[in-house]
C-alpha cells in the first residue's frame, strides 16, 4: 500500500497522461462489451437485449456447418499470414533502402508517395482496379494485353488470379504505414553503434544485418504480435468490394467477414453477425497469448507481456 | 516488481485491443442500449393521451432525394394543415439508405413513421427483428384512427401486411401486381421499323436484339437493370420470402414449395442467357459492372417491371424513351404488395398521432400532393387551365429539382394531379392492373425462417455464388448448374424447402377455415 502511495505521488503526471486513454478504452470498449451476451441470444427489438430468448451456442452454429466454413476460415488465416509476413519483410527493406538516401527531398518525395495510397478509400481502389481489369475498358486487357498479343482476360471470371491480385492490392496500400513504424525506429537509432561498425571496418550491408536489423527486433516482434490478433478478420472492402462481388471468385475471395454479410444481409439477424464477432474476437484473442509465450520461451526482453 | 506491472499492464492492453474489435465491428449498434429505447417506447405508448391540445412533433423517414431546405419548407406546408386538423407538425428526414435505417430501428431512434423501402429484408426483416408496432393490437390504431386509410386499401393487398393475424403494415396504393418484360430503346425501335409486340416470347426478343446488335454493333443489346447485375424477374415465380424454396409459376397454381434453381425453368433460362451471351448480346462483364443507369447510356434494352405509366418513369429517371415487350402476365405475391411501404417503428414515441397522420396521407388530396410533387409554383405547376396536369416550373429541369417526385413511395399518390404527358386516366389504370393480377395461391403467406436459419445463411451464401452469373449467362450451366445444386443440397436447402412447405400448407388450412 505504502508502495502503490509512493509510486503515485512519484509518477502522478504520467498517471495523468494515462487517464484519458483509460477513460476512453472504459467507454468505448468495456461498456460495449455487455452486449456480447447478444451473440447468444435471439435478439429482437421489441424485448430487448435482456428480454430476448437465450440460445445458447446456436448463433454459433452457421459458421462451422458446411464446407464454406473450412473455406473461409482457410482463406482468411493464409491471406493475413501472407499480408503480415510479405508486409513486414517489404516494410523493413524499404524502411532501410530509404534511410540510405541522403538527398532531403528526394526522401521525403519516396515517403509520401508510398504512403499515399494508405490513405486511399478502398472502395476507390476497387474503382481503380476495374479500371485495370475490367473486359469493356480495362487497360491490362485493351491496352497491355494486345501490345503483347496476349488473348483478354476475363478477370473477374478467372479465380486463380486473384490470390495475386489481393495479395498485390494489399500490400501496395499498406506498405507505407508500416513502413513509416519501421522508419521511425531506423532514425532512433543511436549513430555511434554504426561509427563503431566503420571503424570495424564493417562495409554498408554488414552495417544493416547487425546494427540495423538487431535493433529492429522487438519493434519488429510488436508489430507482428498484434497483426496476429487480426488474423481472422479481414479487410470487406478488399475483399468485397475490390473483387466486386463476383461469383465466381467466391472461393477465393471468401472470407469470414463476407462471409457473415453475403449471408446475413438479407435477414438483418444481429444474434448471428454477433457470434461471428466474437468468435473472431476469441480467436485473435487466444493466437495473441499463446504467439506471445513463444516469443517468452525465446527471448524473454521483446516479448510483449 | 515493475516487470510484473509493465507485463499485466501489456496483457490487459492486448485484451482490449482484439476484445475491442468485437464491440466495434462484430455486433454494430447492438451495444447502443436497444434495450432502453424499448422501455421507454412502452412507456409512453401507455400514455396515449396526447389530445390534451399540445402541439406533437412527428418525426416521418421518408424515401426522396430532396434537398434539405426543399424538403423543410414541404414539411412546413403540410404541418400547416396538420396542425389545425390533428394537433401534429411533422419532420421529413431524407433519403436513408439501408445500413441507416438498420442502424437507427436497432439502437431505438425515435421515428414515428418509416418508409423501409431501401431495407434490405423489406418488412420480413422489420417483423423478425419486431421493430414495427402492431396497428391492431391492445389500442387498436388502425380501427380506431385509421379508417379512411381502411376505406382505400384493397382487402386484398391490405392481407399481405398480416403476420400471425397481426397487421404492422399498410400498403401504399401502388402497382400491387407484377408484370414483367423488356424495355427498350423507343429510337432505336423506330429506327429500325421493329414491330414490338405488347407481349411476346424470348424468342421474339432474341430475333429483336440479333437484329439491333447487326445495325448497331457498338451497343450492348441487353444491359443490368442496376449495378452489380441489377435484373428484374421475367418469370410468373413466387419467391415466398426469399428465392430458396417457391412456387415456381403462379399461373398453375400448384401450392408445392420447389427449389427455383433446379426446375427446367431456371435451366432453360440460364441455357439461354448462356447462348445470347456466346453471340454477344449481353454486355459484358455485366455482373460486376458499377454503372446505374446503362439503359440511358450505351444499352438497348434491359429485364423490367411493367405497370400503368413505367413507360414514364423509366424515361424520368434513364431520360431515353421506351417501349415495353412483356413476358409474364400481371400477377401477385405477398411481398408486392407489402414491398415499399410504412410502419410505425416500435420505437415512435406517438403511435397513435403517427396513425392518425398515416390516414391523412390516405385521404387528404392536399397533403398527398404536398408530399409527392412538393409545393405549387416551385416544384411544380399546372400545365393546363383545367387542371388535369401538372409540369414542373419554367426554367426547373425536372431532374435537378430540389424535391423530385417519387410518388410511389407515398401512401396514396392517387389522390395527386398526373404530370403532362401520362396518360390522365393512370390511376382508373393502375387499380385495373392491380386487380386484373393472378393471385398467388400463397398471397398473404408469411416466411418464418427462424427454425433454419443457420441454413438460410448458408444457402443465401451459395446463391450468392452462382445465381447471377447463371442468369446473365457468363458461365457454362451445363457445368455449373449441377454443382450449385450440390452446393445448395449441402447447404441444407431441402430442410428449408421442408419448413416452408409445413408453414406454407399450415396457412392454406387456417385459410379455408
Amino acid at each position: 500500500m505504502k508502495r502503490v502511495t509512493r509510486t503515485l505521488r512519484r509518477f502522478w503526471p504520467l498517471y495523468l497522461m494515462f487517464l484519458p486513454g483509460v477513460v476512453y478504452l472504459f467507454i468505448n470498449c468495456y461498456i460495449p462489451m455487455f452486449g456480447i451476451q447478444i451473440a447468444f441470444r435471439r435478439y429482437n427489438a421489441k424485448d430487448g437485449v435482456y428480454g430476448s430468448p437465450w440460445v445458447g451456442f446456436e448463433n454459433f452454429k452457421f459458421l462451422f456447418q458446411t464446407d464454406d466454413a473450412f473455406i473461409m476460415v482457410r482463406n482468411t488465416l493464409l491471406y493475413n499470414l501472407v499480408f503480415i509476413a510479405l508486409g513486414t519483410v517489404l516494410a523493413i527493406s524499404v524502411a532501410i533502402i530509404l534511410n540510405e538516401i541522403r538527398n532531403q527531398f528526394a526522401k521525403q518525395l519516396y515517403q509520401t508517395l508510398i504512403l499515399i495510397p494508405y490513405l486511399i478509400s478502398m472502395v476507390i481502389v476497387s474503382y481503380l482496379a476495374f479500371a485495370f481489369l475490367s473486359t469493356g475498358n480495362g487497360y491490362i486487357n485493351n491496352t497491355l494485353l494486345k501490345v503483347l498479343g496476349i488473348p483478354a482476360i476475363d478477370w473477374y471470371n478467372t479465380p486463380k488470379y486473384w490470390p495475386f491480385i489481393l495479395v498485390l492490392i494489399n500490400v501496395w496500400k499498406g506498405l507505407g504505414y508500416n513502413m513509416i513504424l519501421y522508419y521511425a525506429t531506423i532514425c532512433g537509432i543511436d549513430h555511434t553503434l554504426y561509427e563503431a561498425a566503420v571503424v570495424d571496418g564493417a562495409n554498408r550491408w554488414q552495417q544493416i544485418t547487425n546494427v540495423t536489423l538487431p535493433c529492429l527486433k522487438s519493434t519488429i516482434i510488436i508489430l507482428t504480435l498484434m497483426s496476429l490478433g487480426g488474423i481472422f478478420r479481414s479487410d470487406f472492402g478488399l475483399f468485397y468490394q475490390v473483387p466486386q462481388n463476383s461469383g465466381p471468385l467466391i472461393n477465393v475471395t471468401q472470407t469470414i467477414d463476407t462471409y457473415v454479410y453475403r449471408g446475413l444481409m438479407q435477414s438483418n439477424n444481429i444474434g448471428m453477425s454477433s457470434a461471428a464477432g466474437l468468435y473472431q474476437s476469441v480467436v485473435g484473442f487466444i493466437l495473441v497469448v499463446t504467439a506471445n509465450l513463444v516469443v517468452r520461451k525465446v527471448d524473454a526482453e521483446s516479448s510483449l507481456f | 516488481m515493475r516487470k510484473l506491472w509493465k507485463r499485466s499492464a501489456a496483457l490487459v492492453l492486448a485484451g482490449l485491443m482484439t476484445v475491442s474489435l468485437a464491440a466495434c465491428g462484430g455486433n454494430s449498434g447492438s451495444g447502443s442500449s436497444s434495450g432502453g429505447g424499448s422501455g421507454s417506447a412502452s412507456a409512453d405508448n401507455s400514455g396515449g393521451s396526447s389530445d390534451s391540445g399540445e402541439i406533437v412533433k412527428l418525426v416521418v423517414w421518408a424515401l426522396n432525394n430532396a434537398e434539405t431546405e426543399d424538403a423543410a419548407e414541404v414539411a412546413e406546408a403540410v404541418s400547416a394543415i396538420t396542425r389545425e386538423k390533428i394537433g401534429v407538425e411533422i419532420q421529413l428526414v431524407n433519403a436513408q439508405d439501408a445500413e441507416q435505417i438498420q442502424l437507427a430501428l436497432t439502437s431505438g431512434e425515435p421515428i414515428d413513421l418509416l418508409n423501409y423501402n431501401n431495407l434490405t429484408g423489406q418488412l420480413t426483416a422489420i417483423l423478425r427483428n419486431n421493430y414495427a408496432y402492431p396497428l391492431d393490437g391492445d389500442d387498436d390504431l388502425i380501427h380506431n384512427y385509421g379508417q379512411g386509410a381502411l376505406s382505400v386499401i384493397a382487402p386484398a393487398d391490405l392481407e399481405a401486411c398480416r403476420y400471425n393475424g397481426t397487421l404492422y403494415a399498410l400498403p401504399n396504393q401502388k402497382d400491387t401486381s407484377r408484370s414483367a418484360g423488356f424495355a427498350m430503346r423507343k429510337d432505336i425501335v423506330d429506327e429500325l421499323g421493329i414491330e414490338v409486340p405488347e407481349y411476346g416470347t424470348f424468342d421474339d426478343m432474341h430475333d429483336i436484339l440479333v437484329k439491333v446488335h447487326e445495325a448497331h454493333p457498338e451497343m450492348y443489346p441487353v444491359v443490368s437493370t442496376w449495378a452489380g447485375g441489377g435484373f428484374q424477374q421475367p418469370w410468373p415465380m413466387d419467391p415466398l420470402g426469399d428465392n430458396l424454396g417457391v412456387l415456381p409459376n403462379v399461373f398453375d397454381d400448384s401450392t408445392t414449395v420447389e427449389n427455383w434453381y433446379a426446375t427446367d425453368t431456371y435451366r432453360e433460362f440460364c441455357e439461354m442467357m448462356y447462348q445470347w451471351n456466346q453471340e454477344g448480346l449481353i454486355m459484358p462483364d455485366i455482373t460486376t459492372s458499377t454503372e446505374n443507369g446503362l439503359f440511358g447510356g450505351n444499352g438497348f434494352s434491359m429485364f423490367e417491371n411493367w405497370k400503368p405509366g413505367k413507360e414514364y418513369e423509366v424515361y424520368k429517371s434513364q431520360g431515353k424513351e421506351c417501349v415495353f415487350m412483356k413476358v409474364v402476365q400481371p400477377h401477385k405475391y405477398t411481398s408486392l404488395p407489402n414491398g415499399n411501404s410504412w410502419v410505425i417503428p416500435y420505437c415512435s414515441p406517438h403511435p397513435d398521432k403517427a396513425m392518425q397522420f398515416w390516414d391523412l396521407m390516405y385521404t387528404d388530396a392536399d397533403i398527398a400532393n404536398l408530399l409527392v410533387n412538393g409545393i405549387e409554383g416551385k416544384h411544380w405547376v399546372w400545365a393546363d387551365d383545367a387542371h388535369t396536369c401538372i409540369t414542373t416550373p419554367e426554367g426547373v429541369d425536372p431532374n435537378t429539382s430540389g424535391y423530385p417526385s417519387v410518388d410511389w413511395s407515398w401512401p396514396n399518390q392517387q389522390l395527386t394531379p398526373v404530370w403532362e404527358g401520362v396518360d390522365p386516366d393512370l390511376w382508373d389504370k393502375l387499380n385495373e392492373f392491380n386487380e386484373s393480377g393472378h393471385v398467388s395461391p400463397a398471397h398473404g403467406f408469411f416466411w418464418n425462417s427462424d427454425e433454419v436459419m443457420n441454413q438460410v445463411t448458408n444457402c443465401n451464401n451459395v446463391v450468392s455464388q452462382y445465381n447471377n452469373s447463371l442468369i446473365w449467362g457468363t458461365v457454362d450451366p451445363d457445368a455449373t448448374i449441377p454443382q450449385f445444386l450440390a452446393d445448395l443440397e449441402a447447404a441444407g436447402i431441402n430442410d428449408i424447402i421442408a419448413a416452408k412447405q409445413k408453414q406454407l400448407d399450415e396457412f392454406l388450412a387456417n385459410k379455408t377455415e
